[in-house]
């Protein structure tokens, strides 16, 4: 063993060992030097990275635009910000527009964003990857990601909110969100605490209105009293996150939930398989936007056309477990993402299957509920 | 010898400054906030109480569970708090300092590691649930564990002791051995003495043992997410979800405003009541 160098403490001074000798002088002079070479790396690091472009994203999300090694080609420093929800974006670029340039805006407020001018359009030409979107996709966003004819974001996953459950304990099928209501699963089910996925699934199965984002109060007061009456007599719990309803399965507290096909890796053991009732399936996309007063717009686009790259999306899709929007990137892809994800009938699985919302009303029209009350209404249900 | 006001005021400067800057500033401005309103998703400066008629309409009914709950894990919490570090500071002799170690060491255990922790002992396939259905007390497991406001109690009780058991801990501390002994000799039973001679001298350190408890948990929103199952929304809940979801800070900061004044008001009256209670007679 390797003895230690510090002298013994004695009943009188302490002597260390020293290893040169340190004077005043000396000492002024290293911290001097010190504090010249520190100048010298900073320069040197922002002289290395030219271009820093902030980001305020889901978390994961950034993996889509920084996939390859783009960022070190391109010297660029990505500074990212995790929302907790889609919301903030929103309050963000009101408030400090200068300190976003991309961000992954909620799909259906993107018309909205436009309209207020909180994001500036997209000039598709600057983004060649667009043009290998799946058709299907690109129609499906075509509505919320477009205002006056001209594209906000640009999608690059997607996702859908199917009726998962244990397929090791359910083995009849699962055809209907009523389904997750049958007597065996009382007290062995869960919805998120998502407002908008749950009145989208839940408003269509109680009041069968296509459009629940647009429910009139009637019918939003019906989807309440469905969802309380579920809540006390029938759920589990109300899971604080869609990972979270993961974890409910493995630890084998839900056979079924209202979730999303992410969810089932984080099961663990327990084989989570999912359908997507008849009623129809809320999907959302995802897209990057860059921000109306954005600091250096090429650089942006040159972050977005690599998110939509197959380096980009493989490298987005595998760590998230989220499906691809490029076709070019299918053949890359695990066997996992492929058999989780319909990429072979995705034309008739986007028209059939899935459900593309639209935004809610922010200011009353005089029929429908408004985004507050929904919101209302979503706190009736928590607190009853 | 008499300080000069100069130094007293220079001396007390750092921490007015802390406390205007990060406490009174801060919420200054929430309060402001709360008379304002939001119009698709646009802050509207103005004076309108409307957010507090919802406060007390809408959101009643989990401001008055929010309180019950509290005061119930204050209440235990302190209780508990109290007789552990009576236990350390008079009946464990050269024990004390390491009961009381050891209640600083959970503290590392960090919030979420405590809630997941009892996650998995009060879960469907927990170790509670495993050990009963093990000794064959039970043949399936007790669904009732898990996702109702008792686990939030059970779960917060655990988290707080600590932040409870150090400011009582620290006013038996002052209480010396031979009051004790003189009211002992004076043919004063165990009981007597507590009542006379401990509390009123430990008050301060129950009624701040109280308050970071009762505050803490009062305040708290994951907890009852993550443990409290569907019917356990707190007010904490309703804060998040109109300050994140509908980003309405107006409403949320005169949620936020109530909860601080019904903490004071409790905090006042079991000042008060203490106070009464233990004078001296």
């Amino acid at each position: 063993m390797k003895r230690s160098k510090i002298a013994k403490p004695t009943n009188g001074p302490v002597k260390v060992r020293s290893l040169a000798p340190m004077s005043r002088r000396h000492m002024l002079q290293g911290a001097g030097a010190a504090a010249l070479g520190a100048t010298t790396i900073g320069g040197i690091r922002r002289a290395q990275a030219a271009t820093n472009i902030k980001a305020m994203v889901w978390e994961g999300y950034d993996v889509f635009l920084e996939g390859g090694d783009y960022l070190a080609r391109n010297d660029i420093t990505l500074d990212k910000t995790y929302i907790g929800a889609a919301e903030e974006i929103i309050a963000k670029l009101r408030l400090a527009p200068r300190e976003v340039d991309v961000s992954s805006p909620y799909f259906i407020q993107v018309d909205f964003m436009a309209a207020e001018g909180l994001l500036m359009p997209l000039d598709l030409e600057k983004i060649p990857n667009f043009k290998n979107l799946f058709p299907a996709i690109v129609d499906a966003a075509r509505d919320n990601m477009t205002y006056e004819d001209q594209w906000y974001s640009a999608p690059f996953t997607w996702a859908s909110i199917p009726l998962m459950y244990n397929a090791d304990e359910v083995t009849d099928p699962m055809e209907s969100w009523m389904d997750m209501l049958r007597p065996e699963f009382k007290g062995k089910s869960a919805i998120p605490a998502d407002p908008t996925s749950v009145f989208a699934t839940w408003g269509r199965v109680v009041t069968g209105n296509q459009s629940p984002n647009r429910m009139t109060l009637a019918e939003l007061d019906e989807t309440v009293k469905f969802l309380i009456e579920m809540k006390k007599n029938h759920l589990r719990t109300i899971a604080a996150s869609y990972g979270e309803l993961g974890d409910l399965f493995a630890r084998k507290e839900i056979l079924v939930c209202e979730g999303a096909e992410w969810v089932a890796p984080l099961a663990g053991d327990v084989p989570v398989k999912w359908s997507y009732p008849k009623e129809g399936t809320m999907t959302y996309i995802e897209g990057f936007s860059m921000s109306a007063e954005a600091s250096d717009p090429d650089a942006v686009y040159g972050l977005i056309n690599n998110a939509l790259s197959v380096e980009g999306q493989i490298a987005g899709a595998e760590y998230n477990g989220l499906p691809i929007t490029n076709a070019d990137a299918l053949p890359m892809l695990s066997d996992f993402n492929r058999a989780t994800y319909p990429y072979d009938n995705i034309e008739s699985f986007f028209t059939t299957n899935l459900r593309i919302e639209q935004m809610y009303l922010l200011e009353e029209d005089g029929t429908n509920a408004t985004w507050d009350d929904y919101i209302k209404a979503w706190e009736t249900v928590m607190a009853a | 010898m008499p300080q000069r006001p100069f130094v007293l005021v220079l001396f007390a400067l750092p921490a007015t400054l802390i406390f205007l800057l990060f406490f009174v500033g801060p919420f200054a401005y929430f309060a402001v906030m709360s008379f304002w309103s939001v119009s698709a998703y646009r802050l509207t400066p103005g004076f309108d109480l409307e957010n507090y008629i919802d406060v007390f309409t809408e959101y009643a009914y989990p401001l008055g569970f929010t309180f019950a709950i509290a005061l119930a894990i204050a209440t235990v919490t302190t209780t508990l708090a109290f007789a552990f570090a009576y236990l350390a500071r008079f009946r464990a002799g050269r024990w004390g300092p390491i009961l009381l170690f050891v209640t600083l060491i959970t503290m590392f255990g960090g919030y979420l590691v405590k809630i997941y922790a009892w996650r998995t002992i009060l879960g469907s396939t927990g170790i509670l649930n495993a050990g009963l259905l093990g000794l064959g007390l039970i043949d399936e497991p007790l669904p009732w564990l898990l996702y109702n406001p008792g686990a939030v109690v059970v779960t917060l009780v655990h988290f707080l002791l600590p932040f409870a058991v150090l400011p009582i801990y620290g006013s038996l501390r002052g209480i010396g051995d031979a009051q004790l002994a003189a009211a002992r000799d004076l043919g004063a039973g165990p009981s007597r003495s507590l009542v006379d001679i401990v509390l009123p001298q430990c008050e301060l350190g129950i009624v701040v043992a109280f308050m970071l408890t009762f505050f803490i948990a009062a305040g708290d929103y994951i907890t009852p997410r993550l443990v409290g199952g569907p019917s356990t929304a707190m007010i904490g809940n309703f804060v998040e979800s109109q300050f994140i979801t509908a980003l309405n800070a107006p409403q949320s900061s005169a949620l936020a405003v109530a909860i601080l004044a019904v903490c004071a008001g409790t905090i006042f009256v079991l000042r008060t009541g203490m106070r009464k209670a233990l004078a001296v007679r």
